[in-house]
């Protein structure tokens, strides 16, 4: 076996050793990049600068411990911009485990800005059924969450006073890893009952999300961490994202080069076996 | 005298000026039309002389006392009121006072009750659509059933099955059946298990174990039907078992590396994943990749789709998969619905070239809002 | 067989049309029945997990006994795994029991983390092998692919932003990697995701009438 037809079927394991290394190692060093803000998140950050004191914004944390290096800086930097600018949060979860995902953002960003449980914001928990839930909450909020995360009547806070159904939102942020999420938000939330939705998501899905962004459905989008980094740098507020676009930088160029790397020898190869059928 | 008619003059104009500061003030409350009676929205325009501080408004329902609703410092604004119902009436009032918390003025809207819809004008495009395509698609299954023949073009990846099954057999390892990770809920879902059907028809003709392990305990029982019926159809009834389709977990990656690990240790022949798929797409299709097994993906999840066609060595592509209950049993009134739906495709692909035709000539007419505004 | 086929067929027809009705009629006498049906939905749902559960328990009973070898640890962990979960579960706090906690955040929250980042080095090793240049089809979508993974980071916009300077024309601007990787988002592939989204989500309504209608009745486990 030549050196080229070994490059051609290189071991995978090798690849998997080289981009783990290239992962590791900027992060390693907490090399930040900036990423220059795209419209899709730009129109996030302009929509929660356009809200006012009274407004009440639904953040739903639709994704698991798995999706969390890309979705938590999200929330970190969507949380912080609101709570800045004094703007209630109302906290929810399509999936289990976002219900402590989304308590661990709040509780920090609370006491950063010295915001009260109840009055500036609240986690509702979570609710399985994903899309009926979104749709029930369309009819009544308090009958899809009669309490909080922690058993309170959601009645009993201040919060909760003017927010009946889902239009009284100002805005949903959906945080969404997959299935129930950000689609479903869409199509219910938005389609149905009129609620601006904008949304986080994993790079992954971003592509399928820019159909429903183009067409006005979804007021805007963070994919993966490039989004989340870009909403850091909004708000001058560097995280994880920022941080770990350093690595993601290095990942995609080491990715170029094994395609070009690939090519090459694919080409050798080629050539080599035209000019033995020629002999 | 002079002084009294100044004092009077003075007086006059005043009350005029207090007057007119509130009458160019307005409180309206209106409906909100086409709903179930459960939204008033109430709109306010202030114009006062004096420096505004504080606006409350007021609420009474069915004539009781009035309660304050809410202040806001808002001098035009308008807010929604969701907590009303239908049975009841309403009356507004806003009570404007200025920054020393002196009441300037009051006024009240007039009474409203909210009003019930039995339909949703708003949605009147997707009835439309709803009805349009609907009926092209009875039509077309009652042609279908009339003896109208049908024809439908070939998709490798279900001509695939046989190969997939057969090489498993020769080879004697076991059929992995992965129906995706959503609920039965999911159409696509819903597609896979038509297609379980096909496969575990062929595992059973064959004698060929198959593994269905699955991540939503509601599929569980639909798939365990769907097996066990393939298995009487095929007259193999005693080779079924109720282990051949299990339950794993919820969670989507300990699913996915339950199936790695099992992929990995019992090395089958041929994996079929067809359903909705997430982020597992790729790692349970490079896992089967890497143990040279023969791979048949389906999914309609777009972003999921390259991942298949990079890995596996046939694909069913959105409504392929939708097609393939159709395709394998090749029953009249399936195919008819899927005649109906190409047809209702064709109505689409023209409605997107004449919207962009007139969207380009008549800019002005808004074309693509007809379409858009679903309510 | 009347349970079996007839049952849940008209079952499905008629909550099918009722939900059909209420996404049209906002009238307080059809909203209520939309609410039951979804609060039905999400308690079957909630009970379908004792299914699940002694599903996953028999199965693994099944393999101990059966397996030798390492074989027989992967059934005990499950078993082991399920049962001191759902014990700390069910203690006094449930999910924020201290034990219960312990255990999500330091065994389950980094399995999760590792099984996702697998997909760094799947997508590495599928681009390695997938992205040939073997026709004109596989190069557009090679030089596609090459563009896109450049604007998503920042050296895209290093290389013709700070170094070419293709910001700075109006004309080049529009071939700032940044820019390029845009256009192709937002309308290549957007083209192709919208026929994907067309195409099934009529697949999803042709599925949807065949099964109200009764015409598809695999998934009930018949013909």
């Amino acid at each position: 076996m030549s050196f080229w037809e070994k490059v051609n079927d290189l071991d995978r394991r090798i690849i998997y050793l080289i981009i783990g290394l290239t992962v590791f190692i900027p992060l390693l060093f907490n090399v930040t990049m900036e990423s220059k803000p795209t419209q899709p998140v730009e129109n996030i950050y302009d929509k929660i600068n356009s809200l006012e004191e009274d407004d009440v914004v639904l953040v739903s944390f639709d994704y698991a411990a798995s999706s969390l290096p890309e979705l938590q800086p999200m929330a970190n930097a969507v949380i912080d911009h609101l709570f800045r600018n004094d703007i209630k949060v109302v906290g929810m979860a399509l999936w289990p485990v976002g219900v402590g995902l989304g308590t661990l953002v709040m509780e920090k960003k609370a006491a950063k800005y010295d915001k009260e449980y109840g009055k500036d914001y609240v986690n509702l928990g979570y609710k399985s059924g994903g899309l009926v839930v979104i749709d029930s909450m369309g009819g009544s909020v308090k009958k899809t969450f009669p309490t909080d995360k922690d058993g309170v009547a959601l009645k009993d806070l201040p919060i909760m006073k003017h927010v009946n159904k889902l239009d009284d939102f100002s805005l949903a942020v959906t945080l969404s890893a997959g299935d129930p999420g950000l689609r479903h938000w869409v199509m219910v939330a938005s389609d149905k009952f009129g609620l601006p939705v904008a949304g986080g998501c994993t790079a992954v899905s971003a592509p399928q999300f820019f159909a429903y962004y183009n067409s006005g459905q979804l007021l805007g989008l963070m994919g993966g961490l490039r989004g989340a980094a870009e909403y850091e740098n909004l708000i001058d507020v560097p995280g994880t994202a920022s941080a770990g676009m350093s690595a993601q930088t290095v990942a995609h160029l080491m990715i170029i080069i094994f395609i070009i790397i690939g090519n090459i020898s694919m080409f050798i190869i080629k050539r080599k076996k035209e000019k033995e059928k020629r002999k | 005298m002079r002084k009294a008619v100044g004092v009077l003059l003075f007086l006059l104009l005043g009350t005029v000026l207090i007057y007119s500061s509130s009458d160019v003030s307005s409180l309206k409350v209106r409906d909100v039309p086409y709903d179930g009676g459960g939204k008033l929205v109430v709109s306010w325009n202030i114009t006062a002389e004096e420096e505004v501080g504080n606006i409350k408004i007021f609420q009474k329902i069915n004539g009781e006392d009035w309660k304050l609703y809410k202040s806001t410092n808002k001098l035009v604004d308008k807010m929604k009121d969701n907590s009303v119902n239908h049975k009841n009436s309403y009356k507004y009032k806003i009570e404007v006072y200025d920054k020393e918390g002196n009441l300037l003025f009051t006024k009240e809207s007039k009474t409203i009750t909210p009003g019930v819809a039995f339909y949703n004008v708003g949605k009147t495009a997707v009835l439309v659509s709803l009805l349009i395509i609907g009926g092209l698609i009875y039509y077309f299954i009652s042609a279908a059933r009339r003896g109208q023949k049908l024809k439908i073009r070939r998709i490798p990846a279900l001509d695939s099955l046989d190969e997939a099954v057969g090489r498993a057999t020769e080879m004697g390892k076991p059929v992995l059946f992965v129906p995706g990770i959503l609920d039965v809920k999911n159409p696509q879902t819903i597609a896979g298990v038509l297609v379980l059907s096909e496969v575990a028809y062929k595992t059973a003709n064959f004698g060929t174990d198959l593994n269905v392990p699955v991540s939503k305990p509601i599929v569980l029982s639909t798939a365990n039907d769907t097996v066990k019926e393939a298995y009487m159809r095929a007259g193999r009834p005693d080779q079924f078992n109720d282990d051949m389709v299990h339950y794993v977990t919820n969670d989507q990656f300990g699913y996915v590396s339950h199936i790695d690990g099992y992929m990995v240790r019992e090395k089958p022949a041929a994996v079929f994943m067809l359903g909705a798929f997430y982020a597992e797409s790729l790692i349970l299709a490079e896992t089967g990749h890497s143990i040279g097994a023969i791979q048949v993906a389906g999914t309609a999840m777009p972003s999921q789709i390259p991942f298949f066609i990079t890995t596996c060595d046939y694909v069913l592509i959105g409504e392929e998969l939708y097609a393939a209950s159709a395709y394998l049993s090749r029953k009249p009134d399936i195919l008819g619905a899927l005649k109906g739906q190409d047809y209702a495709k064709l109505l689409i692909m023209i409605a997107i070239i004449v919207g962009a035709i007139m969207t380009i000539i008549f800019p002005e007419f808004h074309f693509a809002e007809i379409f858009t505004d679903i309510g | 067989m009347f349970l079996k086929r007839q049952l849940p067929f008209v079952i499905t027809l008629i909550t099918s049309l009722i939900l059909i009705i209420s996404y049209f009629s906002p009238h307080p006498t059809i909203s209520p029945l939309r609410s039951i049906f979804q609060d039905w939905y999400m308690i079957i749902v909630a009970f379908t997990m004792f299914v699940g559960i002694l599903s996953l328990v028999k199965v693994s009973i099944k393999k101990i006994k059966r397996e030798k070898g390492i074989e027989v640890l992967y059934p005990v962990i499950t078993l082991v795994s399920l049962i001191v979960m759902a014990f700390f579960g069910f203690l006094k706090g449930g999910l924020d029991n201290p034990g219960f906690d312990f255990m999500f955040e330091y065994i389950m929250v980094p399995l999760q983390a590792t099984m996702f980042s697998l997909l760094a080095f799947y997508i590495a090793s599928a681009s390695f092998r997938a992205f040939r240049a073997k026709s004109t089809m596989a190069t557009i979508l090679l030089i596609t692919a090459f563009i896109v993974m450049l604007g998503r980071v920042p050296i895209g916009e290093w290389i013709t932003g700070d170094l070419l300077h293709f910001t700075e024309s109006s004309f080049l601007s529009r071939f700032h990697i940044p820019n390029v990787t845009e256009w192709i988002m937002n309308v290549i592939n957007m083209a192709g995701q919208r026929a994907i989204l067309i195409g099934a989500a009529l697949g999803v309504m042709g599925t949807s009438i065949k099964i109200m209608l009764g015409i598809e009745r695999s998934h009930l486990g018949g013909e």
